[in-house]
C-alpha cells in the first residue's frame, strides 16, 4: 500500500500533470455518461438545422446532417477512449508475452522470433497498420486488429530487453535450480519485475492507438461514418472546411486535449515509476 | 568501414525478402477474387480461369511470391496494374520523386528545427525556453497531423489565401505539407534531443573536459553534443518512417500525387498489385534510411566500429582453429 | 622551516539543496598545501573528500550544490571569486584533478591522444604538430606507447585507462594535483604501480598534491601531512608522523582500530560501531560523539574547536582543548594503547 501512495504522492508532485491527470478524468467522466450530459443523440439531427454554427443550443455547432458535433463528440470520445485503452493493454500484453517467451528460452528460438520481428519492423507501423487494414476491411473491430498487429513487433521488443537481464540474475537462477516450472518462474518471478515497464509502455501507448486508428477511420480504412469517430468526423468534415469549419476544428480540439493530457500523465506515470528519479 | 557498410548491406537483403513475402500474404488474404477484380463482375466463368491462368494465380502463394520477387530483381518488374493495365514499377517511379521530396525535406526540417530547440532546451534547462518549448514539444506530440494538416488549409489557404490548399505545380504547393508532417516529427526530435542531452550532461568525462579548462561552449558542441548524437540519429531514422506514413495522410490531405496516393487510390480500386508495390517501396526507402542511421553510428561512434572489427577478428580465430 | 603556502582553504562550506533538505556536506573547512609537499585528506565514503577537491575547481553541480562560504586562495586570489575565464586558466593548467573512475572520466568517442591534446592547445602555445609531439611523449612518460594515441577508451583497461587520465592531468605541468581516490577502482595489482607511477611524476615535476584516499597505507607511503575529516569537519590534521605516532582524536584511533603495526601497507580501514551522522541532519555538539567511547556531557552540547596540542598538530576534541572540562580521562591512554599493541 505504501508503494501506491508513494507512487501517487510523486505523481501528484508537477503541477501540469495533476492539471492533465483531472482534465483527463473530466474527459473520460464526460464519455461515460455520454448518454447523460450529451444533448442530442449522436444520429439525431433535423436537415433544416444543418451548418448551425456553435451557439448555446449547439455548443460546437451542427454537421451537414444537422446532427449536434457535441453530442458526437462525446459519444466518438467513448469509442477513441475504448478502442486505445484495449489496443494498448492488448497490444502490451501480447508484445510482452512474445518478447518475454523470446528472451526466456533464449537461444535459436530467440533468434528466429528477431528476425520476424525484424522483418515486421522494417515496416513504419503505420503502412503495415493500412496494409492490414486494406486486407481485413473496414469496421472497428478489424482496425483495432490492425493497429494491436502493428504495434506488437515494437512492444515485443520493448519486452525483451528486461526479461534478458533478469533471466540472468540470481533469485531467477536460484528458482530454476530448485525445480519450479517455467510457467510459475514466469509468472512469479519475472511477470512481477516487469510490472512498471509494462504498466508505463502501456500508459504511453493509449494515445498512439488513438491516433492510429483515427488516422486509419481518416485515410476511410477504418471505423465508417455514420459512427461518431473522431478521425471519420474530422474526414467527414473536410470538404465543409471552407464554410463551416467547427466540423473539423471542433472534434480536432476534442483529440488534442484528451492526447494532450494522456501524454502528460504518461510521462507523469513514467517519472513516477522511474527508480533512477527517486529522490 | 567499408567492410562493415557491406555486411551492413547484405543483412538488409534477408529483410527485405521476409517484407516482400509479409506484404504478399497480407494482401492475398484480402476479400475478393482478383480475377473478378480485373475481369469484371460480370464476366464468364472461362473467361476468369483464363485470367488466373495467365497471372498464375492457381499455383501455390510461396510460388507465386517466389516469381515475383524474381521479377523484381532481375528485371525491376513489379507486376502489371489490374486497375490500368500498366507497368506497376513505371507509376510508382512517376510519384516517387514527389513523396521522396516531401519525406526529404520534412525529415531536414524536422532535424535543423528539433535537435536546434532540443539543444537550447537542455543547456537552458528550465528556463523560459525551455518551458515553452517542451509545451510546444507536446503540443506537436499530442496533436494528429491530419488534424494538423487541416488546420493550416484552414488559416493559410482559405482565410489568408497566402498558400494553395492543394496541387503540385510549384513550390509553395509543398510548403503546408512539408509543415505538417515536420510539426510532429519535429516535437519527438525535440523532446529526444533534449533529454539524451541532459542524460550526457551528467556524465563524468563532461566534468573531465571542464576540469581541463575547456570552455562550455566547446563542451557542449564537441562533447556533449557527439556523444548525444547517438541516440538522436536513432530518433531521425524513426521519424523518417513517420514521416513515410505521414505522406500517406499529407498527400490525401493536399492532393499531393505521391506514392501514399497512389496506394490509398489503389486500396479503394482492389489494384493489388499496384498497392503491393507501393508498400514495398516505401518499406524499401524506410530500410535504407535504417541503414544509413546504422552507418551514421558507426562514424559517431568507435565502440560500435570496433565491434565489428572484434566480430571480424574471431571469425578470422574461428576459421584458423 | 615553513615553507611557500600554494593553496589555502579559508572556512569552506559546500552545502547540497535538496528541494526539501540542505545537506551539509563541507562544514568550515581550512586546509593549506606548501609547494612541493603532498597532503592526505581521509576519511569514511560521504564524508565530504570529493567535494572538497571539486569545490576547488568549482567543479561541483550547481544547483544542487551550493559553496556557502570561505574562500580559496591560490596565488593570492580566491578562485570562488574569479570570473569564468580566469577560471578557466586555472583548470588543466595550474591546479588539475584525477578522478575516481577511469572508466566514466574519459570521452567514448574520442581517442585518448585527442583527449591529452586538448589540454595542450587550451593551455599553451603550440602548433598542433607540437602539441601532438607533446601528447606522445606524455603517454609515454605514463607508460603507454606513444602509437596508442589513435586509440579510442574502450580499447584500454583500466588500469591503462588511469594512466592515461593521469597524462591528461599531467600534461600541462600543473603546480598543484588533486588525486581523488586516484587507484579505489583499480586491481589490487595495479593499484601499487600506479601510485608509485604518479610519485615518480610528480618528484619529476615538482608537483604538489592533495591525496584522497580512505587507505591509511598509501597515506604512510606517500604524504607529508595529513588531514582526517569526518561529517564535512577537519578532525585531527598535522604531519604524517604527528598522525601516525600520536594519533589523539577519537575517530582516527578508531580509524588505526584494528591495525597492529606501522607498516600497514596492505591494509584498508575498519569499520567503526555505528555509521556516520546523516549530513542532513548533523548533531549540534561534536559531530562524532554518538559513535565516540570517550564521549562526555559537554560533547553532546558543544562542538569543540581545533587545539594545537604539538606544533602543526591540530585536534578537535574536547579532551584536547585548552581549557579542558572536569572530568577528562586520562588523555594519552589512547596513545600508550595504541602503541602498545
Amino acid at each position: 500500500m505504501t508503494g501506491v501512495k508513494d507512487f501517487i504522492r510523486r505523481l501528484c508532485k508537477n503541477r501540469l500533470t495533476v492539471v492533465c491527470l483531472i482534465l483527463f478524468v473530466l474527459i473520460v467522466l464526460a464519455v461515460i455518461f455520454a448518454n447523460f450530459i450529451a444533448p442530442y443523440g449522436w444520429d439525431e439531427g433535423e436537415v433544416v438545422n444543418r451548418y448551425l454554427a456553435p451557439s448555446a443550443e449547439h455548443l460546437c455547432g451542427t454537421d451537414n446532417y444537422g446532427r449536434d458535433i457535441f453530442s458526437r463528440i462525446l459519444y466518438g470520445g467513448r469509442m477513441s477512449l475504448e478502442i486505445g485503452l484495449i489496443s494498448a493493454v492488448v497490444t502490451t500484453v501480447i508484445g510482452a508475452i512474445i518478447g518475454a517467451t523470446s528472451a526466456y528460452f533464449g537461444g535459436k528460438f530467440d533468434n528466429v522470433v528477431m528476425r520476424v520481428l525484424d522483418v515486421f519492423m522494417a515496416m513504419p507501423p503505420i503502412l503495415l497498420a493500412i496494409a492490414i487494414a486494406a486486407t481485413l476491411g473496414t469496421g472497428m473491430m478489424n482496425t483495432m486488429l490492425a493497429v494491436i498487429i502493428s504495434g506488437i513487433p515494437m512492444k515485443a521488443r520493448v519486452a525483451r530487453g528486461p526479461v534478458l537481464a533478469l533471466r540472468n540474475q540470481e533469485f531467477v537462477e536460484a528458482a530454476t535450480a530448485s525445480n519450479s516450472s517455467t510457467a510459475k518462474i514466469i509468472f512469479k518471478h519475472i511477470i512481477p519485475n516487469i510490472l512498471a515497464p509494462l504498466i508505463v509502455q502501456t500508459t504511453l501507448s493509449i494515445s498512439g492507438a488513438i491516433v492510429s486508428v483515427a488516422g486509419l477511420s481518416f485515410l476511410g480504412l477504418g471505423v465508417q461514418p455514420p459512427a461518431p469517430e473522431w478521425g471519420a468526423m474530422l474526414s467527414a468534415g473536410r470538404s465543409y472546411l471552407r464554410d463551416y469549419p467547427w466540423m473539423v476544428i471542433a472534434p480536432g480540439i476534442a483529440m488534442l486535449l484528451t492526447l494532450f493530457s494522456l501524454n502528460i500523465v504518461g510521462d507523469g506515470v513514467r517519472d513516477a515509476l522511474d527508480p533512477k528519479l527517486r529522490d | 568501414m567499408t567492410k562493415f557498410i557491406l555486411k551492413r548491406v547484405l543483412t538488409m537483403i534477408p529483410v527485405l525478402l521476409g517484407v516482400s513475402l509479409l506484404v504478399f500474404v497480407i494482401l492475398s488474404l484480402a476479400p475478393g477474387d482478383p480475377a473478378v477484380i480485373i475481369a469484371g463482375d460480370y464476366a464468364e466463368e472461362s473467361i476468369l480461369e483464363e485470367t488466373r491462368e495467365e497471372l498464375g494465380l492457381n499455383q501455390p502463394l510461396l510460388l507465386q511470391w517466389f516469381r515475383y520477387v524474381k521479377d523484381i530483381v532481375t528485371k525491376g518488374d513489379f507486376g502489371i496494374s489490374w486497375k490500368t493495365g500498366k507497368s506497376v514499377t513505371e507509376s510508382i517511379l512517376e510519384r516517387f520523386p514527389t513523396t521522396v521530396l516531401v519525406a526529404v525535406l520534412g525529415a531536414f526540417f524536422t532535424a535543423v528545427l528539433g535537435i536546434g530547440t532540443g539543444i537550447i532546451s537542455a543547456v537552458k534547462q528550465y528556463s523560459i525556453w525551455d518551458n515553452l518549448a517542451t509545451m510546444i514539444g507536446m503540443i506537436g506530440v499530442s496533436m494528429p497531423n491530419f488534424f494538423t494538416g487541416l488546420l493550416l488549409v484552414f488559416v493559410f489557404a482559405q482565410r489568408l489565401k497566402i498558400l494553395p490548399a492543394s496541387g503540385n505545380s510549384g513550390w509553395e504547393y509543398y510548403v503546408l505539407p512539408i509543415i505538417t508532417i515536420a510539426f510532429s516529427a519535429c516535437a519527438g526530435q525535440m523532446r529526444m534531443t533534449r533529454s539524451s542531452m541532459l542524460e550526457v550532461m551528467r556524465q563524468d568525462y563532461i566534468r573531465t573536459a571542464r576540469a581541463k579548462g575547456q570552455s562550455e561552449r566547446k563542451i557542449v558542441m564537441h562533447h556533449q553534443l557527439k556523444n548525444a548524437m547517438i541516440p538522436i540519429i536513432t530518433v531521425v531514422g524513426q521519424q523518417f518512417g513517420i514521416l513515410l506514413g505521414g505522406s500517406m495522410i499529407v498527400e490525401q490531405i493536399f492532393s499531393l500525387p505521391g506514392v501514399g496516393k497512389l496506394m490509398m487510390d489503389s486500396i479503394n480500386y482492389r489494384d493489388y498489385p499496384m498497392v503491393r508495390g507501393s508498400l514495398l517501396l516505401l518499406a524499401f526507402g524506410f530500410c535504407t534510411v535504417n541503414l544509413l542511421v546504422d552507418i551514421a553510428y558507426a562514424v559517431v561512434d568507435p565502440r560500435i566500429r570496433s565491434q565489428f572489427a572484434k566480430t571480424k577478428k574471431k571469425k578470422a580465430k574461428e576459421e584458423a582453429a | 622551516m615553513e615553507k611557500e603556502t600554494l593553496l589555502e582553504i579559508q572556512d569552506l562550506t559546500i552545502q547540497y539543496c535538496m528541494h526539501n533538505r540542505t545537506v551539509r556536506a563541507v562544514n568550515g573547512v581550512s586546509l593549506k598545501i606548501q609547494k612541493g609537499e603532498t597532503l592526505g585528506l581521509v576519511g569514511e565514503t560521504g564524508a565530504g573528500k570529493t567535494t572538497i577537491a571539486l569545490g576547488i575547481l568549482r567543479l561541483l553541480q550547481e544547483p544542487p550544490a551550493k559553496i556557502a562560504g570561505g574562500r580559496i586562495l591560490y596565488e593570492g586570489n580566491d578562485i570562488l571569486k574569479l570570473p569564468h575565464h580566469e577560471l578557466r586558466k586555472i583548470r588543466g593548467n595550474k591546479i588539475s584533478m584525477i578522478f575516481q573512475d577511469p572508466m566514466t572520466a574519459l570521452n567514448p568517442i574520442d581517442t585518448v591522444g585527442e583527449q591529452i591534446m586538448e589540454g595542450i592547445l587550451l593551455h599553451e602555445k603550440l602548433s598542433k604538430k607540437d602539441a601532438y609531439r607533446k601528447a606522445c611523449e606524455t603517454l609515454e612518460m605514463v607508460g603507454i606507447p606513444a602509437e596508442r594515441y589513435h586509440d579510442y577508451p574502450h580499447q584500454f583497461s583500466g588500469g591503462m585507462k588511469q594512466r592515461i587520465v593521469i597524462a591528461m592531468a599531467l600534461v600541462c605541468r600543473p603546480e598543484l594535483l588533486l588525486a581523488d581516490e586516484p587507484t579505489t577502482a583499480l586491481d589490487v595489482t595495479i593499484q601499487a604501480q600506479v601510485l608509485d607511477m604518479i610519485t615518480r611524476i610528480r618528484e619529476e615535476l615538482g608537483t604538489s598534491m592533495l591525496l584522497i584516499t580512505h587507505d591509511l597505507g598509501v597515506i604512510a607511503d606517500m604524504c607529508d601531512r595529513v588531514a582526517v575529516i569526518y561529517a564535512g569537519r577537519i578532525v585531527e590534521s598535522g604531519a604524517t608522523e604527528q598522525i601516525f605516532n600520536h594519533t589523539s582524536h577519537p575517530y582516527t584511533v578508531g580509524l588505526f582500530g584494528a591495525i597492529p603495526t606501522l607498516d600497514m601497507t596492505e591494509d584498508r580501514l575498519v569499520p567503526i560501531d555505528g555509521l556516520m551522522p546523516d549530513p542532513a541532519n548533523l548533531p549540534d555538539g561534536c559531530k562524532f560523539c554518538p559513535r565516540c567511547k570517550k564521549k562526555m556531557a559537554v560533547c553532546e552540547e558543544r562542538e569543540p574547536d581545533l587545539s594545537e596540542i604539538a606544533p602543526g598538530h591540530l585536534v578537535r576534541c574536547h579532551l584536547f582543548a585548552k581549557n579542558p572540562p572536569k572530568d577528562p580521562p586520562a588523555a594519552d591512554g589512547q596513545d600508550s594503547g595504541k602503541e602498545g599493541e
